[in-house]
């Protein structure tokens, strides 16, 4: 397996030494992340909690960057501190950190690469973000990339080239550029706020007093879809985050609405609706403004969650008298009970590989997060002791999953590896749930075809 | 604990009926001289103007005192309700309690038929946000549905969720929790 991974980078190395190109020169306007307000997004400082990683990890030399010119903003984070966490998210690279390049401690790692770069103020008032991926024994460049940015988007060019060191050492996705949203507590109301992954450049996106709730993304990044309270029930709403535009959906259902779920690969909607008490899954169609019944018996069912490839459901459904997770094809047929463990479960997600789902099930009074095989077998539990964990996610690329948890005794959003370990909490103050985590929305993506 | 609710009820009751008997006569006077007649101009059809004034005022009176009715009801059938336990933990089965009260609420929608009622059923904390919002859902309508059975007409009455997003009590214990575990009326008037 380690021989594989050596062999691998190396012929990825030769492949890229053949034809290395120039160094792609970033203009800002590429990672300009059109936002609706900026309240709010003051920088919340992270920390990492001590923890055993559980898979397996290319080590990669970090060095710090050098700074051409003293004369920069404040920085929160450094670039390889941001590097550093992005590499550990990453859970496929490990950072090897050094002060100056040291050829026997890289060696020592088993580091065959290692980053540097250099940042400095451009006469437009932007930084100049330069970063290198070399060969640790040669020190020939494999990868460069150069970023012209705001000062405010020095973070978001450094997870860029995180994401292309993950893709150019590993061969698959990263996440550093991808985005969560969740609810914040502001003032005894609800809203739904939306953060770099790493939960810095927080941004409060719906301001309406109330409830909002149960954000989630569709496939496409500049769409986010919630349930709100502002009508005087629940509706679910679609918000257009470059513009702030706002609408109702399926309005023309007159009762009450709640916990959206996109379909991956098409414009389908899945929601909750209740009528007469009872509590159904529905299916809309976003483009043709379609909606339709898919479950019909007396029990509650809630939860909707697609599957990978957008054909099947997870939803929670109570016709056994408590709330487990069930199955179901999307023409509502089909319909498989998956967990017997546990009296209480919900919040299901399907993993993107398809091969796994995490949910929540309650423990005593509090909630924990488990992972089981589609049949419901291979129950292994993620969090324990520590609060209630709750609204589990999967990252874009199945390694991470985000969730809430009480733990530090007010609710905050927290990331892990698929395996439980590599806990790093990432919002701070008043009380953060019910993340959603947005597609990759990386340049790399099309990159990704083309190789 | 009954007699003490009784004796909550008459004076409720006592107090409807001072208001209906009483308030409307205020409105009178108020609508007397805050709307002038003399700009009703000619003294031909002053009869005419007389009989149109009085259907107004009737029709004046009547809706004052359904609002009076509406406001009254909403909040006695709140207060009624507030201090009961309506649902065990997780159950959308209304407690014995429960369902004799909600038969006084019954009683008094029978005789204002111009009255209808949105019910909002509320969970407390515990359980997840979304499986709340249809348990909140299941008990409305365990509330509707029993109003149904006690004689009042299905087509005035809706059930509604707010799951655990509008709790009443901020703690964390099961006196919080059981106050959070209700249903709230708002009593509308059909127009």
């Amino acid at each position: 397996m380690e021989e594989d991974h050596r062999n691998q980078i190396r012929l990825q190395h030769d492949w890229l030494h053949n034809r290395l190109a120039g160094i792609a020169l970033y203009v800002a306007g590429c990672l300009c992340l059109a936002m609706v307000s900026t309240v709010s997004a003051q920088i919340d400082t992270v920390y990492l909690e001590i923890s055993v990683p559980g898979l397996e990890a290319i080590p990669v030399g970090v060095l710090p960057f050098e700074n051409v010119s003293k004369n920069l903003p404040l920085m929160e984070e450094t670039p390889s501190q941001i590097l550093d966490r992005d590499f550990f998210l990453s859970g496929r690279i490990e950072a090897v950190d050094q002060p100056s390049y040291n050829r026997l401690a890289f060696f020592k790692a088993n580091a065959a690469y290692f980053v540097n770069g250099t940042i400095e103020p451009e006469a437009n008032g932007k930084l100049k973000v330069s970063c290198r991926l070399n060969a640790t024994q040669s020190k020939e460049l494999v990868l460069g990339e150069d970023y012209q940015v705001p000062a405010s988007q020095m973070r978001q060019a450094i997870h860029d080239f995180s994401d292309k060191v993950v893709w150019q050492i590993t061969g698959s996705l990263g996440v550093a550029t991808s985005r969560l949203s969740y609810v914040g507590f502001v003032n005894g109301s609800k809203q739904i706020f939306v953060s770099d992954y790493d939960g810095f450049n927080r941004v409060q996106v719906t301001k309406m007093a109330g409830i909002n709730t149960m954000p989630a993304w569709g496939s496409d990044p500049d769409k986010l879809y919630f349930t709100s309270f502002r009508n005087g029930m629940s509706q679910i709403f679609e918000r257009t985050l470059s513009n702030g535009s706002v609408h109702q959906l399926f309005s023309k259902l007159s009762q009450q609405t709640f916990c959206p779920a996109l379909n991956p690969t098409n414009s389908q909607i899945l929601f909750t609706s209740t009528s007469l008490g009872v509590s159904d899954i529905w299916l809309g169609d976003l483009r043709t403004g379609s909606i339709r019944k898919l479950t019909y018996n007396n029990s509650s069912k809630t939860s909707p969650a697609w599957a990978p490839n957008g054909k099947e459901i997870l939803f929670t459904g109570d016709r056994g008298r408590s709330p487990q997770i069930y199955s179901m094809q999307n023409d509502g047929g089909d319909v498989h009970r998956i967990t017997y463990l546990g009296r209480y479960n919900d919040a299901a997600a399907w993993s993107p590989a398809g091969d796994r789902i995490v949910y929540a099930s309650q423990d005593g009074r509090d909630f924990n997060i488990y992972t089981c095989a589609l049949d419901g077998t291979d129950v292994v539990q993620l969090t324990s002791n520590a609060g209630s964990n709750e609204h589990p996610v999967w990252s874009p690329d199945g390694m991470l999953i985000a969730f809430s948890s009480n733990r530090s005794g007010t609710k905050q959003i927290y990331l892990m590896r698929r395996d439980g370990s590599g806990v790093t909490r990432i919002t701070n103050g008043s009380e953060y749930s019910w993340p959603s985590w947005s597609p990759i929305q990386s340049t790399l993506k099309e990159n990704h075809h083309e190789s | 604990m009954n007699h003490k609710i009784l004796i909550t009820l008459t004076s409720c009751a006592l107090l409807l009926a001072v208001g209906c008997s009483k308030k409307p006569k205020q409105e009178l006077t108020e609508t007397n001289t805050t709307k002038p007649v003399a700009a009703e101009g000619a003294k031909a059809a002053m009869s005419h103007d007389d009989s149109l004034k009085n259907a107004k005022l009737s029709a004046d009176q009547e809706s004052s005192r359904l609002e009076k009715q509406r406001s009254s009801l909403e909040e006695m059938m709140n207060r009624l309700m507030a201090s009961e336990i309506y649902f065990d933990f997780d159950k959308a089965i209304l407690t014995d309690k429960a369902k004799e009260l909600l038969g006084q609420c019954g009683d008094i929608l029978q005789k204002e038929s111009k009255l209808t009622v949105i019910v909002e059923g509320n969970t407390d904390e515990r359980g997840t946000e979304a499986y709340n919002m249809a348990l909140g859902g299941r008990r409305a309508q365990s509330v509707v549905q029993y109003l149904i059975n006690y004689g009042v007409a299905a087509t005035r009455m809706k059930s509604l969720s707010n799951g655990d997003e509008k709790p009443q009590a901020q703690g964390h214990d099961e006196t919080a929790w059981a106050q959070n575990r209700r249903a709230v009326f708002s009593v509308k008037v059909i127009k």
